[in-house]
This record gives structure tokens, C-alpha cells and sequence, in this order.
């Protein structure tokens, strides 16, 4: 797995996850969400498009992180998500409200800030 | 061909419904499992399958590309791509085994990386059947509580993942025998818009 995280313009950051978000590796996302949280950015954007798999733990710190930026006031957006960790975003009806705009890739020219690097 | 006529539409079902709680089966409707002499040698028949390692999340990986490549044995022509209900079967699959895996090492073996993990796989007439024995803690599947999504939890779900995702059956003991097993219907990609991957649209 690897995190990347960017400011993109103010009070707004972007963070990217890719590969398998797991019980392995979800150590390492908590760790630098808890860096990103203390700046207490207004808007975060959350890109998984290139994430290939996502367990419950996973899920936990995702969620933990919506819960947290929400807690100050703050906005979260999930985009680009497919595949597998779609199909967990649906199954526990995390659809319904950790919604970004573009939050299938099927939604067809939706605003994908592009950000995809690799 | 004598079909399975257990369960295993039911969970199918509760997925396309999975909004209408009034209509699912009761969440705490674990199969016991019968005893089946599963003790007496004979499970090296049933199961052509057999993977053995020690419980540690590293090994994982191993338990999954397995599962995964069972998985292509169910399908009728296994050189053939898959299509999309093939593809969400996989991945219900994968994604239950994965879940069950992490419990154990979680829970059954908490603390310990030395505890015993032996994963048999049995494919045909359009299902699969996994079973995962450890020799660890025992639990209850049907006293762990539903998780209340709307309040959105962010622990407790592997169960319920794997109970939304395939039949399942538990033995407490030693070993206990969880047993996951799930139908693959060809062509109907009934979870399609439940649970679904987008049929095409994958960038490479």
C-alpha cells in the first residue's frame, strides 16, 4: 500500500491510496491520517481509484477518518472507487454517506481532479 | 446434476435486499454444523484442496491467491475470462476468506504467531466450500452482535462481511471448523448492482 498525501489549493488535501489496505498495512495509513487531521484541512479528498483491495480493518480507518474531519467541521470526499473496495463501500452502505460526486468511475466525466500519478 | 439446494442464494438475495432488514433472514441464523465424522481421515477425500501455515496476517497473501485461483476452477471453461457474475464471485470469495483469516489470527490466535492454519477447498457443480480450522480461542458466531451501519462502526464488521458474502457454518473446538461455501450462478450477476465490480470501464 502506499499513501500519498498533497495539499492542492487552500484547505483542501487530497489523500491517494493505493494497492491493498489491509489488516497489514492499515498501521501506516492511521499513522500519517493522524498527521493529516492535526492541520485540520477544511476539505479532504480521499482518491482510491487506485486501491485493488480493502478489508473491514481498512474500512475502520477510513471511516475513523471521516469521523474525525467531520468532527471539526470539516468536509470528506471518497472518489474513484472500483472493483472490490466498491463492492465493501456498498456492502456496508458507506455509499450512502461517505459519497464523493464521482464516487463510481462509471459516473462519466465527473470532476477528477487529476491527481492520478503512477 | 444434483444441485446443492442450501443456502446459498440466501445470502445472495439479502444482498440485492440488503435495505430491507424486515425481509432478511435472521442475522444470527449460523448453520451448526453437523458432525460429519470430519475427525476420521476421510476430509482428504472431500477436500482436494489443502493448505497449511502458520496464523500471521503476513501469510495472508498465500491463503488469498489460492482462494482466488480456486475460484477459476468453478467456472465452467477455467482458461476462458471470466464475466462479471464470475468476477463478483470471486471477489465475495476472496473477500470472506480475507475476513475470516484476519479473525483468526485476531482473535483466535491473538498474540500468538506460533498457532496452526489449515485451509481446505473443495470446487465443483458451480460452488465452492472453504473450510478454515485453528486450533485457538472458540467463539460464538451467532453472539456477535450486527453491527449498526447507520452509525457507521469502524470494528465489527468482518462477520458480518462474510455472513453477507457466503453460507456459513461454524464447529467450536479443537479444531474449530468454520466453513464458508457459495454457489456461482454463470451469467446472472444478480449482486451486479448490489455489490457489484463495473462490468468494464477498468483502465488497464
Amino acid at each position: 500500500m502506499t499513501v500519498t498525501i498533497t495539499s492542492k489549493d487552500a484547505g483542501t488535501t487530497c489523500v491517494a491510496v493505493e494497492g491493498e489496505l489491509d489488516t497489514v498495512t492499515v498501521g501506516d495509513l492511521r499513522s500519517q491520517i493522524d498527521k493529516m487531521v492535526a492541520s485540520e484541512p477544511k476539505r479532504v479528498e480521499v482518491n482510491l481509484s487506485a486501491l485493488r483491495m480493502l478489508d473491514s480493518s481498512g474500512v475502520g480507518a477510513l471511516v475513523s477518518l471521516y469521523k474525525r474531519v467531520r468532527g471539526y467541521g470539516g468536509e470528506v470526499v471518497m472518489i474513484g472507487l472500483r472493483d472490490q473496495p466498491l463492492a465493501i463501500f456498498r456492502l456496508l452502505r458507506l455509499d450512502r454517506v461517505m459519497i464523493g460526486t464521482d464516487l463510481t468511475p462509471s459516473s462519466g466525466g465527473g470532476r477528477s481532479q487529476s491527481s492520478s500519478n503512477h | 446434476m444434483a444441485r446443492p439446494t442450501d443456502a446459498p442464494t440466501r445470502s445472495m438475495n439479502r444482498l440485492t435486499k440488503r435495505t430491507d432488514r424486515r425481509t432478511a433472514i435472521p442475522y444470527n441464523e449460523t448453520q451448526k454444523l453437523r458432525s460429519r465424522g470430519s475427525q476420521s481421515g476421510m476430509m482428504s477425500g472431500s477436500f482436494p484442496i489443502k493448505l497449511s501455515m502458520l496464523g500471521r496476517v503476513q501469510h495472508r497473501d498465500i491463503v488469498l491467491r489460492a482462494v482466488a485461483a480456486a475460484c477459476k476452477l468453478v467456472r465452467p471453461d477455467p482458461d476462458k475470462a471470466g464475466d462479471a457474475a464470475w468476477n463478483d464471485f470471486r471477489t465475495h470469495v476472496v473477500t470472506a476468506v480475507s475476513e475470516a483469516f484476519n479473525n483468526i489470527v485476531l482473535h483466535s490466535y491473538a498474540g500468538r504467531d506460533d498457532g496452526i492454519v489449515e485451509m481446505n477447498i473443495r470446487t465443483g457443480h458451480n460452488q465452492i466450500t472453504v473450510e478454515l480450522r485453528d486450533f485457538g480461542d472458540s467463539f460464538d458466531p451467532d453472539k456477535i452482535p450486527k453491527p449498526d451501519l447507520d452509525r457507521l462502526p469502524e470494528s465489527g464488521l468482518g462477520m458480518y462481511i462474510i455472513k453477507q458474502l457466503m453460507d456459513v457454518s461454524y464447529r467450536p473446538g479443537k479444531p474449530n471448523v468454520l466453513v464458508l461455501s457459495k454457489r456461482y450462478t454463470p451469467g446472472t450477476s444478480s449482486s451486479g448492482r448490489a455489490l457489484a465490480t463495473p462490468a468494464k470501464g477498468g483502465t488497464a
